[in-house]
């Protein structure tokens, strides 16, 4: 706890009465003057390690026999720093949502290690993550119409969380239910609707809120925003940036959305058919993108501006196979300039800058 | 005059529901001239779904639905069409392609005999000519190996793929309207890019007229010639293209372009936001609609409706504070 207020108030430099960070209201908090990635490497606080992760779905044939790996997360490492946004941007079907899911074991990783607060949760039973650690990692979901029970009441929703994770006394929880509320934006009122009463906006709020009661450490957003409208994701957006200034979160947040993501992370990982292939401080991402899949996502994205008339970078093809990946290089297939190494062997990870990686030959 | 393909003028559309009658396109008008692309901008909600469906008359009007308005396509009105000639209209004069291609296609059916579907009706080809115009049309679309796409079924290709046959069945009779309602929403950016592409392209050369329904506003710029913002079934603001970025007008015009995350310039410190949501249609506000999310908010606003009204040669705005609000960007 203490930890948390400390780190929280080097995140919010300068700024008085810091230490009560949860106290203030939530509309009113300062941005981050500086990102905690911004920051030297000692001064960071490194929440969630994980190294060389595999999550690969078996293939069963008539028999029952193993034929083939769908190969979703194919060896990918990451580093979550306290009080930091990773954005994971990717099309879909490059395996982002499952390396989200794998990160906080609600799937089982094939390989590698992933550490969170200093215990492997690679090694430990579901049994144990759920009494110990999933107070710490929660989620929220993309559709917000089906992630909440459509037959509990928003009240009794965010009172579950809390009495399996036995949290708070059986009569203090109303009023930490009715706390959260307020801090996500909502009315003592809604205690008692039922899901189908809320707007979207309000149901992601809730979706929030009960990620958010348990106090974690981690909270993995997958597309949080992408079912929303235009008005009511920018509610939902400055919500997580409030809710992290105040309380410290780190945050994974996957969207398939660029201009989201550049507005929301302090870092950003490119994923393409199972692999970063480029990971840097989202402005240096997004200034000087160098992998040749982040060029063309990039070039893709249309601008909010008639004046801007862009220089596309039209992709061949289609997504290839997670089930029969190319060899070499991923990208290579569809890749503009695609040179004979690259079918033969995955590019290594260049450090391009200290805070810039990319996975390509051209580099090498 | 003879380039405006389609007119649509004081479009109602009201619902029977159990709560009573709705609106949900409310005097509508506007219109589209040839070659030309006019996006309709709106939340969900907004009716400009409706509007389009509409256009095409594809609600029962037996039972739910009730239009009043007129739908003007090269002059003559649609909706004194009886049913078995609107019948020769959808789909050859006027088609349509809808966000969700798997469930807008016939599972069971090819995707080859789906374009020749409307070869054979509309215009009385043989098979074997419906055929050889559908692989052109795959082609067309941008389809590699169309003569193996012909056997396909919809689930065999992927989302992007199943965008194209769509387009591919829309535009195998040459219509004079097309109209996109959200194409490229479920698709990732690299495919959306591509579908943009196709359309803009295929627009300039078959000189058809597209409305673009859409609420993704960077597709709206990178890909309109005209923008109509819709909110609660009305027509709020309408203009070109860059005026509407340039110099937005209405209220909800501007915090919708404000509320957008951009990928230029500097990363704002908060996100701008519209407050409150879109209202029910049951609880529509008297006065503006606009007026309970509005910060220029008055008590005219209150007390009545503004009318769209034209403030300059390309723009019509809805709000009676037009003279005192500029553009805040």
């Amino acid at each position: 706890m203490s930890e948390r207020l400390v780190t929280n108030r080097l995140a919010t430099e300068g700024h008085a009465s810091q230490g009560l960070a949860s106290e203030i209201p939530v509309g009113e908090m300062p941005m981050n003057e500086k990102p905690a990635s911004e920051k030297p490497v000692s001064e960071r606080d490194v929440v969630l390690q994980a190294e060389h992760v595999k999550k690969y779905f078996p293939v069963r044939g008539l028999l029952g026999n193993v034929v083939g790996n769908v190969k979703a997360v194919d060896d990918v490492s990451v580093t979550l720093y306290r009080g930091e946004t990773y954005g994971l941007v990717g099309e879909s079907g490059c395996g982002k949502s499952t390396l989200g899911r794998t990160l906080i074991k609600l799937l089982d990783a094939t390989a590698g290690r992933i550490v969170i607060n200093g215990i492997d949760i690679t090694k430990i039973s579901q049994r144990e993550m759920r009494t110990t650690m999933r107070k710490k990692v929660q989620m929220i979901f993309q559709d917000p119409y089906t992630s909440l029970n459509p037959r509990m009441r928003i009240g009794e929703i965010l009172t579950e969380a809390l009495v399996i994770q036995n949290v708070g006394k059986p009569s203090e929880r109303m009023d930490m239910v009715i706390d959260m509320l307020d801090k996500v934006g909502l009315r003592i009122e809604h205690y008692y609707r039922f899901p189908h009463e809320l707007s979207g906006g309000q149901r992601q709020r809730v979706g929030f809120a009960r990620a958010v009661i348990l106090n974690p450490d981690i909270v993995i957003c997958d597309e949080p925003v992408s079912a929303l409208d235009v008005s009511v994701r920018s509610q939902i957006i400055n919500l997580l940036l409030d809710m992290q200034e105040a309380r410290g979160l780190t945050y994974l947040f996957i969207s398939h959305d660029m201009s989201v993501i550049r507005y929301i992370s302090h870092r950003t990982g490119v994923m393409y058919l199972g692999h970063i292939v480029e990971e840097a401080i989202t402005d240096e991402l997004f200034a000087d993108p160098r992998h040749p899949y982040t060029q063309v996502l990039l070039s893709a994205v249309p601008s909010p501006d008639p004046h801007i008339k862009k220089n596309r970078i039209i992709l061949e093809g289609d997504l290839p196979s997670p089930l029969n990946p190319p060899p070499g290089c991923v990208f290579h297939t569809r890749c503009p300039g695609a040179m004979p190494v690259c079918k033969e062997a995955y590019p290594p990870e260049i450090q391009v800058s200290p805070s810039h990686k990319v996975a390509c030959h051209r580099y090498a | 005059m003879s380039t405006r393909i389609l007119e649509v003028r004081n479009l109602v559309t009201s619902f029977k529901t159990d709560r009573g009658i709705m609106k949900a396109v409310d005097g509508v008008s506007f219109h589209v001239e040839k070659g030309e692309i006019l996006g309709l901008v709106g939340e969900s909600g907004c009716g400009k779904s409706v509007t389009s469906q509409s256009i095409m008359r594809l609600y029962d009007e037996k039972n739910l639905v009730r239009y009043e308005g007129e739908v003007l396509l090269e002059g003559r009105n649609l909706m004194k069409l009886p049913e078995h000639e609107m019948q020769h209209i959808c789909g050859k004069e006027i088609a349509i392609v809808f966000q969700d291609s798997l469930s807008s296609l016939n599972p069971v059916f090819t995707c080859g005999d789906q374009i020749m579907e409307a070869l054979i009706i509309h215009q009385g080809m043989s098979k074997k000519e419906a055929k050889e115009r559908a692989i052109e049309m795959l082609r067309l679309v941008g389809i590699p190996s169309p003569e193996k796409r012909f056997n396909q079924y919809p689930h065999e290709l992927s989302g992007g793929m199943r965008q194209r046959v769509m387009i591919a069945c829309a535009l195998s009779c040459q219509p004079k309207l097309l109209i996109a309602d959200e194409p490229t929403t479920a698709l990732d950016v690299t495919i959306q890019a591509q579908i943009m592409e196709l359309i803009v392209e295929l627009n300039r050369k078959l000189q058809m007229g597209v409305i673009l329904i859409t609420h993704d506003l960077a597709v709206v710029a990178e890909t309109c010639n005209r923008v109509a913002v819709m909110y609660l079934g009305q027509i709020v603001e309408e203009a070109d293209v860059n005026t509407i970025f340039d110099n937005p007008r209405h209220p909800y015009t501007m915090g919708l372009l404000q509320s957008i995350p951009r990928l230029e310039g500097e990363r704002a410190r908060r996100l701008h936001v519209i407050q409150g949501t879109v209202p029910l249609l049951n609880q529509i506000p008297k006065g503006c609609r606009f007026r309970p999310r509005c910060p220029y908010a008055a008590d005219i606003c209150q007390s009545e409706m503004p009318e769209l009204r034209q403030i300059s040669d390309t723009q019509f705005v809805r709000c009676w504070h037009v003279e005192h609000i500029h553009n805040g960007r």
